[in-house]
Parts: C-alpha cells; sequence; structure tokens
C-alpha cells in the first residue's frame, strides 16, 4: 500500500515541470549568478611611473619593484598628464624616476624619486600599499650600502659583519594550510540549503489538491490506512529533496570543482535536513489547510531563514544580535554543517551537532503534524 | 444485505442525515432518489468507510461496520460524485494504481485493467492521459477505478451528472452487466427515469430522512391514484382545488380523483364556462416523480 502510494507520488513528481522548476533550475540559475558576482579573484593595485633615466639601473629598480605580488606597473611618458589623471581621480598613484638615476646611484649621492599619490581619504586603502611597498624597495638600497659598508670595514671578521646585519625583528612566515575557502564552498551550499525549503510548497500543493479534490476521501474508501497515507504520501517529499541535494552538489563538483569532502557526513547531514524540511512541510500544510497560507508561510521560512542563516552572507559578516538569532534558524545549522564539510575537511563526528538540531527539529515537527493530522483529515473534502 | 439503523449524522447545526432506516437487499440495485443536499452522499459516505464519525449502526450481511472497517472497504467499490483521478495519469496507470490500493498485483492486475477497459469501452484510449478524455469518459474511468477490486457491493454516487448521452448509455450497459453477475449495487440520482429504468427498489429521501422505500411498482400503486392532466394559459392552481387534490407539473396541473371520467366532465364544463383556451386535457397517472413531489412538496430539480 505504502509502495504503491510511494510509486504514485514519485512519477506524478516526475511528470511535474514545476519541481524540476523550483528545485533544480532556480537554484543552479541562482548559483550560476552569485558565482560570477562573488567571483575569487587576486586584487592588485595599478601603479603608474615615468622613466626618465632610461638606464640598466632604473630598469633595475622598476623590475623589483614589479616583481611584487599585487602590484600592477604601468608606464606613462607625460608626467603632467599623469599629476593631472590623479587630480581627477583617473588614477591613485604615480611615481617618476628622475634623469641621472644610475649615475647619481654609482656616485652614491641622494636621489629623489617622486611619488605623486591621491590624497582624498577614500583613497587611502589604495595608495597606503604602494607606498609601503615602495619604501620596502627603496630600503633594499639603503640594506645593499650599509652590507658593503660593514663588509668594507670587518674585511676579515665575517662573524661579525653577519651580526650586524642580521635585522633585530624578522617576520616569520607561517602558512597553514586551510582547505579552500572560497565563494563557491558557502554559494553552493547556500543556495541548496535555501532551495530544499520550496519542497514544502510543492508537498503542500500536492496534499492540498488531494485534500481538495476529493482523493484523500475516495482514498479512505479503500483498505488503506491513514497513517499509511501520510507515510506513503511523504517519503517521495524526502526522496526528491535527496536528489536535489545530490543533483545541485554534483553540479558544484563537475562546474565549479567543489571539493566535496566526506561524503558520508554529507548524506546523514542531507537526511537530516531533508527530514527537517518536509516534517515542517507537513505540519504547515495541516494547520494552514489552505495553499495560499502554506505558500507564504514557506516563504518567509525560506527567505528569512535564508537571511538570518547565513546562506546569503557569510555569518561573521553579520552583526552580532543577527548571529546570536541565528541558531534559532535551521538553514544555519544546515549551511554551517556543509561548509564545516566542504571547506574545513569535516567528517561525520563533527558535524553532529548540526545533525542533532536539524533532526529534533524533524521530530517536533512530525508529532505536531500528527497531532492535526486528524482534524486535517476531517476537513478533507467528503 | 445492508441494514441502515437510526442513521444520524451532523455537520454543525446542518443535519444531513437524521435517524435514517434503510434495508438494501442483496443482489438488487437499489435506487437513492432526493433532491441536492437531501444527505445522499452522507449515506454512501458512511456506508463506504470514508465517515467514521456519526450515530446509528450500519451492518452488512449482519455485522457491523464498526467492527472490521477493513473487511468491507475491500468488499465494496466506491465511485464518487465528483471526478478524481489523477488527471495526468494515463487510463491504465489511474485503474492500476486503485487496483494495487486493493491488493491487486502483477498478471492479475493487468488483466484486471484489460477486462475493465473493456467494460467501460475506452480499450482504445488506454494509455491516454485522463486530462485528453471528455467529461463522459472521465466518467466511465471513475466507475471502472471503483470496479479493479471486483467489489460484492458498489456504491454510486450520481454517477451521471453531466456525462453526455452516449457515455451515459454505456454507464446504463455497465450497470445492466454489473446486475447480471449479482452485484449489489446502490445508486443514487435525481433523475427518476433512470432510477425507475434501472433499480429494482428504490427510496426517495428528503432533508436527510427516508420518506418511502421499497419497490417501484409497490411505491407507484401505493400512492399514484388516477386523474385527469389540464394545461390551459391563465387557470391557477387555487382555481382548480375545488375538485380535489392538485399538482402543478411543468405547465398544466394534475387533479386526483378516483372518478376520471365524472371529473373531465366537470372541468371541461368549467373551462368552457370561464373561456379559458384549452391547450390539453387528458386522463393521467402519476409518475414517480408526481408521487415524490407529493410527498415532499418539492420538485427532483430546480
Ligand atoms: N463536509 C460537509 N460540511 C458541512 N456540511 C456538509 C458537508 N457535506 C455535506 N454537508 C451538508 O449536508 C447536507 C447533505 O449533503 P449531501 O449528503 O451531499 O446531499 P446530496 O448528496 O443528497 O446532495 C447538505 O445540506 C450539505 O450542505
Ligand atoms: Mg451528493
Amino acid at each position: 500500500m505504502i509502495a504503491t502510494l510511494i510509486k504514485k507520488e514519485l512519477i506524478r513528481l516526475l511528470k511535474d515541470k514545476g519541481t524540476v522548476f523550483w528545485l533544480i533550475l532556480l537554484p543552479i540559475f541562482f548559483i550560476f549568478i552569485f558565482g560570477l558576482i562573488f567571483q575569487d579573484r587576486d586584487y592588485s593595485f595599478e601603479v603608474h611611473y615615468t622613466d626618465l633615466d632610461q638606464s640598466v639601473a632604473s630598469k633595475q629598480f622598476i623590475q623589483s619593484v614589479s616583481g611584487i605580488k599585487g602590484i600592477d606597473l604601468k608606464a606613462e611618458t607625460e608626467i603632467e598628464d599623469s599629476k593631472e589623471r590623479i587630480e581627477t581621480g583617473k588614477i591613485r598613484t604615480y611615481f617618476v624616476i628622475p634623469q641621472g638615476f644610475e649615475s647619481d646611484l654609482k656616485d652614491e649621492k641622494s636621489i629623489k624619486i617622486d611619488f605623486f599619490y591621491d590624497g582624498t581619504q577614500n583613497a587611502g586603502q589604495v595608495v597606503e600599499p604602494v607606498r609601503a611597498v615602495l619604501n620596502s624597495v627603496v630600503a633594499t638600497y639603503q640594506d645593499k650600502k650599509i652590507e658593503g659598508f660593514v663588509k668594507a670595514q670587518f674585511p676579515q671578521d665575517e662573524a661579525l659583519a653577519k651580526q650586524v646585519l642580521t635585522a633585530p625583528i624578522e617576520l616569520q612566515m607561517n602558512e597553514i594550510q586551510v582547505k579552500k575557502v572560497n565563494t563557491i564552498t558557502t554559494i553552493i551550499p547556500g543556495y541548496t540549503v535555501m532551495f530544499s525549503f520550496f519542497s514544502i510548497i510543492i508537498l503542500a500543493q500536492v496534499f492540498l489538491k488531494e485534500h481538495e479534490s476529493g482523493m484523500l476521501s475516495r482514498l479512505l474508501s479503500t483498505p488503506m490506512k491513514r497513517t499509511q497515507y501520510l507515510i506513503g504520501m511523504w517519503i517521495p517529499f524526502v526522496g526528491m529533496v535527496l536528489v536535489q541535494i545530490a543533483v545541485l552538489f554534483g553540479f558544484g563538483y563537475l562546474v565549479y570543482d567543489l571539493k566535496l569532502g566526506d561524503i558520508p557526513a554529507i548524506i546523514v547531514l542531507s537526511i537530516a535536513l531533508s527530514f527537517a524540511v518536509n516534517a515542517l512541510g507537513l505540519l504547515i500544510t495541516f494547520l494552514s489547510k489552505n495553499e495560499n497560507i502554506a505558500i507564504a508561510a514557506t516563504q518567509v521560512i525560506a527567505l528569512g531563514g535564508a537571511a538570518l542563516g547565513g546562506l546569503w552572507f557569510p555569518i561573521d559578516l553579520m552583526p552580532e544580535t543577527v548571529q546570536k538569532i541565528a541558531v534559532f534558524v535551521p538553514q544555519y545549522w544546515a549551511q554551517k554543517g556543509y561548509v564545516d564539510i566542504f571547506s574545513r575537511g569535516a567528517q561525520l563526528g563533527d558535524i553532529i551537532p548540526s545533525v542533532i538540531v536539524l533532526l529534533s527539529l524533524a521530530v517536533v515537527c512530525f508529532v505536531g503534524a500528527l497531532a492535526s493530522y486528524k482534524y486535517y483529515l476531517k476537513d478533507a473534502k467528503h | 444485505m445492508i441494514t441502515i439503523e437510526n442513521l444520524s449524522k451532523n455537520y454543525g447545526d446542518i443535519h444531513a442525515l437524521k435517524d435514517t432506516r434503510l434495508t438494501i437487499p442483496e443482489g438488487v440495485c437499489f435506487g437513492l432518489i432526493g433532491p441536492n443536499g437531501a444527505g445522499k452522499s452522507t449515506m454512501m459516505k458512511i456506508l463506504c468507510g470514508i465517515i467514521d464519525q456519526y450515530d446509528g449502526e450500519v451492518k452488512f450481511d449482519e455485522m457491523s461496520v464498526k467492527e472490521d472497517p477493513n473487511w468491507f472497504k475491500k468488499n465494496i467499490g466506491y465511485v464518487p460524485q465528483d471526478i478524481v483521478l489523477y488527471e495526468k495519469f494515463s487510463a491504465i496507470s489511474n485503474l492500476s494504481f486503485f487496483g494495487e490500493m486493493y491488493g491487486l498485483r502483477g498478471k492479475a492486475l493487468k488483466e484486471r485493467v484489460e477486462e475493465i477497459l473493456v467494460l467501460v469501452g475506452l480499450e482504445k484510449r488506454g494509455k491516454d492521459a485522463v486530462k485528453t478524455f471528455s467529461g463522459g469518459m472521465k466518467r466511465r474511468i471513475n466507475i471502472g477505478c471503483a470496479l479493479m477490486h471486483n467489489p460484492k457491493y458498489i456504491i454510486m454516487d450520481e454517477p451521471t451528472v453531466g456525462v453526455d448521452p452516449q457515455s451515459r448509455n454505456y454507464i446504463f450497459e455497465m450497470i445492466h452487466k454489473l446486475k447480471a453477475e449479482n452485484k449489489t449495487i446502490l445508486y443514487s440520482s435525481h433523475y427518476m427515469e433512470e432510477v425507475e429504468n434501472l433499480c429494482e427498489e428504490i427510496s426517495l429521501i428528503d432533508n436527510g430522512q427516508v420518506i418511502e422505500s421499497g419497490k417501484v411498482t409497490d411505491i407507484i400503486a401505493k400512492h399514484s391514484k388516477p386523474g385527469v392532466y389540464v394545461e390551459a394559459p391563465g387557470i391557477e392552481e387555487s382555481m382548480l382545488q375545488q375538485f380535489g387534490g392538485v399538482l402543478k407539473k411543468g405547465e398544466g396541473f394534475l387533479i386526483q380523483s378516483d372518478q376520471v371520467l365524472i371529473l373531465v366532465d366537470a372541468l371541461a364544463s368549467w373551462l368552457k364556462q370561464e373561456s379559458y383556451p384549452v391547450l390539453r386535457l387528458e386522463i393521467a397517472h402519476m409518475s414517480l416523480e408526481d408521487i415524490f413531489l407529493l410527498l415532499t412538496g418539492k420538485t427532483l430539480r430546480d
């Protein structure tokens, strides 16, 4: 009996074009759009310059600046024109290597490199890094000079020379290997979790249609038990959301090179999410008994939960009060679980809090739905 | 045999059924006649277990429905008043679905689907989606779904509403075949002619109560009196009451009397004297519909 109902409902869901649109195509569209908008990109600063010396030494200087990561050098010929472009805000930074740079360097004369920059407040975040970069390049020339001087002073004592030349403070670089956290590892689960809630709309429509058309009451004239109907009609939706998640993550894997991580963890979390979403769907359906109310309630829950649960923006960027509210939103727990799996290599054991929260929600909603089922059946169009 | 004892059902303040009693003998086609809102559908839904909150008792073969609802459900085929089918599914899928709900599987299911398609005359359209069917064809599949499990009792709630004449004839033919198989059929309608032609026994119901019940011929014999039908523009019911009981029927009136020839005579002189233009003046017998009007003061359809 249950198998018959499940089979019927699955075939019907497949025949309904709305299912594929709401659950698969629309989220893929969103993933695509937001993937474009928030593409990971390397920030680089454009620095303009004019080399009046055109010597080997000046080219060397320019090369050492352009060799620094994040600096994008652009040669200019007209000094006055370039300065004017700073004034009008078209470019931010500009330096000029004077004539005689090479000969002055040889003669150990002091050299002045003019650095022009946009002095307005909001240009600071562009100007400051460039200034620091130029300063550090200039400083290497000073280091060289000191080194030459020290070595000349203590030709025999290399140890002493080395000690003098060792910098008193040095930054020790420690890169921690973090699995790639990029926009895609948050956008894909974000929109998957968000659109999994749209299954509630389809669930409500299907249940209420049978309620209104007299199909439910007709089925009650068969030997089918009332609980068999509930389970047989509900399970296809649990499966549908699981397929939805598999398709969207598969899409991410194939198209965006999403690193999936621990598959058992993904499966357990997805089952918990699907139970939670569809149990909530049943409760909404039985309480509202009206398609429009059910759709409105779903939209509030799906969109509100998406915003609060950090499906749209990383939760760390949100105000503290929102972060506190977020833990009461199921979407937050689902998203946290998936992001942990995808980008922090979390295993099944690490996402248990998320699974517990989602399953608890599922149980509470299901019990509520069972309690209201009796009244729902009574109102079925007889 | 189906026995209904003291059956009552309320929807809030609406008393859909009031202390109804009825006995439906084995192997007959039993007609339930009543206007919209009489309580026919409510009674049928109680019989097939859709409504399980009611007062009174329903027994099939002396066994109460409440004892083992599932046993009865397996032996009842219910044809709802509305067409309730999965529109996007083919006729075959709809029939199979209902067959499976009654436990049919595999070859037995397939064969039964073929049988039913032939019975409802849609063997050539089996693979087509139900939404491409005419209203009458949907009605036939709607009935077919209730017959998949070959039930002993068949409950049909107004199966011919909004049906084209061709489908209607198919449905009547189906019912004749089912009668030949000795099924017990409960058939509701507000078309008296249908019920007179199909059913051996009937029950007239109004306002949730059974007004009269029994063999069609017995009911007619009990209530029908001979009379005279008169149709003449300008005459009114009140003018005719001096001649006997008057029923408005169509454009004219039916006046009852045991002595029809004397009544014809009297009416003729009166009409002549008052100089009304007479269109019809004839001896007539009361039909079932007239009897229903006589007993309830209501017509079956507005
Ligand atoms: N689900 C329901 N809720 C409230 N009233 C109902 C319901 N079903 C039927 N009724 C009322 O019960 C009465 C009998 O209805 P019904 O059995 O459908 O009559 P019939 O089938 O003879 O037309 C009507 O007054 C109808 O309005
Ligand atoms: Mg009815």
